[in-house]
């Protein structure tokens, strides 16, 4: 009597234990099915490389500095927003073979070079802006977002520390939009 | 000078038991003070003997040697033993002597060789230089706000910090630009101390600034890439570094002359 209910027990167990096994490799097998098909849908409907243009002054006077301060901010901004595989700098020729490169180019709107002493000394004057027109397009020249973003440092900083702002507020519109 | 000359006499101290080597055949320039050394030789019992120089004034004049420096194709061996009695050396030694000097020469001679090969190879050397030089933005590799050496070193721009550095071709530099501008004389931790001053006497500090000078220079890297990189300098001192790297080959949008004076005038357009 004893035998046999020890052979039906270690019969169960194993039985059991075959069970266990088999829903582990499936759901296992499933979830990696499902990660690959939600990998294919994200990488057909999200772009995976942007390229950053040079800032376009216009018509509006801006010294050099602050042109390349945005240009080079925009990029730290974006990279760190971790949304794309690569960000490329205008004129890199690997960008050319990306197939769904969007492009992000700014246009200066208005700016105005402040004075860190006025905001220090009187906490009311002297801020810095600058305002930009971001515009991104897809491979097919198809517009993703267009519109205004302002930058600016009101009371501590540096000038250029308008640029940093700007570009934060970018790289979120980015990460937001696309 | 006097190196070589510790080397000869340490070669002589191994190579010449008892007998004595003429200068000649260890390539030794007519111009070498061989008096300068102490003539030293061995008996073969191990006793040390100094030579008098006019003991020896016969053969050790200053020979003409070949342009080689390094030939001893025709080594001149003197082994007239002068400081012993063991005048009749045995053949062994002869062979021994020879290959300390075939191997030892080329030893001997070999830092000056390469000493003088270094003075002629000319090394690039920094024109301009300018120490303290804050980078705002555009150092790859470089952390944004390092202080760091800057400066033209060939054909091309280096900024160096302790830790890295960044180097830039002339010719790949599509724009270089000055401007003056200004900064705070307090700033960072002690910036958040005057905070702390009663009575607004923070603000007061915030009067003390000094003036500087603002180098931008735009750029490709060889993926064409463009680039940007800002520099912070002590005033008047970005002029001579766009200046060189516009002799070699830069491009700058605003003349040589009055850099600054250009970028000063449109900002107060702008104002």
């Amino acid at each position: 009597m004893k035998h046999h209910t020890r052979s039906a027990v270690s019969v169960i167990f194993s039985i059991g234990l075959a069970c266990v096994l088999l829903l582990l490799v499936g759901s296992l097998w499933g979830q990696t099915g499902s990660g690959d098909s939600n990998s294919k849908s994200v990488q057909k409907s999200l772009p995976s490389s942007i390229q950053i243009e040079p800032m376009d002054p216009g018509d509006v006077p801006m010294p050099p500095e602050f042109r390349l301060a945005i240009y080079e901010n925009l990029i730290t901004q974006i990279e760190k927003s971790g949304r794309f595989q690569h960000v490329y700098r205008s004129g890199d020729k690997d960008a050319a073979s990306v197939p769904d490169l969007i492009t992000l180019r700014t246009t200066a709107q208005s700016f105005k070079k402040g004075s860190q002493k006025e905001r220090e000394v009187t906490t009311i004057k002297g801020s810095s802006s600058i305002i930009l027109k971001v515009h991104i397009t897809d491979h097919a020249g198809q517009t993703l977002v267009d519109r205004n973003v302002e930058g600016k440092v009101r009371f501590f900083g540096e000038n250029l520390r308008a640029t940093y702002d700007f570009s934060k507020k970018v790289a979120n519109i980015v990460r937001d939009a696309i | 000078m006097f190196r070589p000359a510790i080397q000869i006499r340490t070669f002589l101290r191994l190579a010449s038991r008892d007998f004595i080597v003429n200068a000649t055949a260890v390539g030794i320039p007519e111009s070498f003070e061989i008096a300068n050394f102490a003539l030293i030789a061995y008996t073969p019992c191990g006793v040390e003997t100094h030579v008098e120089p006019q003991d020896v004034s016969g053969w050790l004049w200053p020979t003409r040697m070949r342009d080689t420096a390094m030939g001893i194709q025709n080594p001149m061996v003197n082994v007239s033993v002068r400081t012993n009695s063991f005048r009749a050396a045995r053949p062994g030694m002869w062979a021994r002597g020879l290959f300390f000097l075939a191997v030892g020469a080329p030893l001997m001679l070999f830092p000056a060789l390469a000493s003088s090969q270094a003075a002629d190879t000319p090394q690039a050397a920094p024109s301009v230089v300018q120490t303290d030089v804050k980078l705002v933005i555009g150092g790859e590799k470089i952390k944004n706000g390092s202080h760091g050496t800057l400066s033209v070193v060939g054909s091309s721009l280096r900024f160096a910090t302790g830790k890295a550095k960044m180097e830039v071709d002339a010719s790949s530099i599509l724009d270089i630009s000055t401007n003056e501008d200004s900064r705070q004389d307090i700033t960072g931790a002690a910036k958040l101390a005057t905070m702390a001053i009663p009575y607004g006497g923070g603000r007061v500090l915030s009067l003390f600034s000094h003036k500087v000078d603002v180098l931008t220079v735009e750029f490709k890297n060889a993926n064409g890439g463009y680039h940007g990189a800002i520099f912070v300098l002590p005033q008047g001192q970005a002029a001579p570094i766009k200046k060189q790297l516009v002799a070699m080959g830069a491009k700058a949008s605003v003349p040589l002359a009055e850099p600054a004076a250009d970028d000063k005038n449109k900002n107060n357009k702008n104002k």
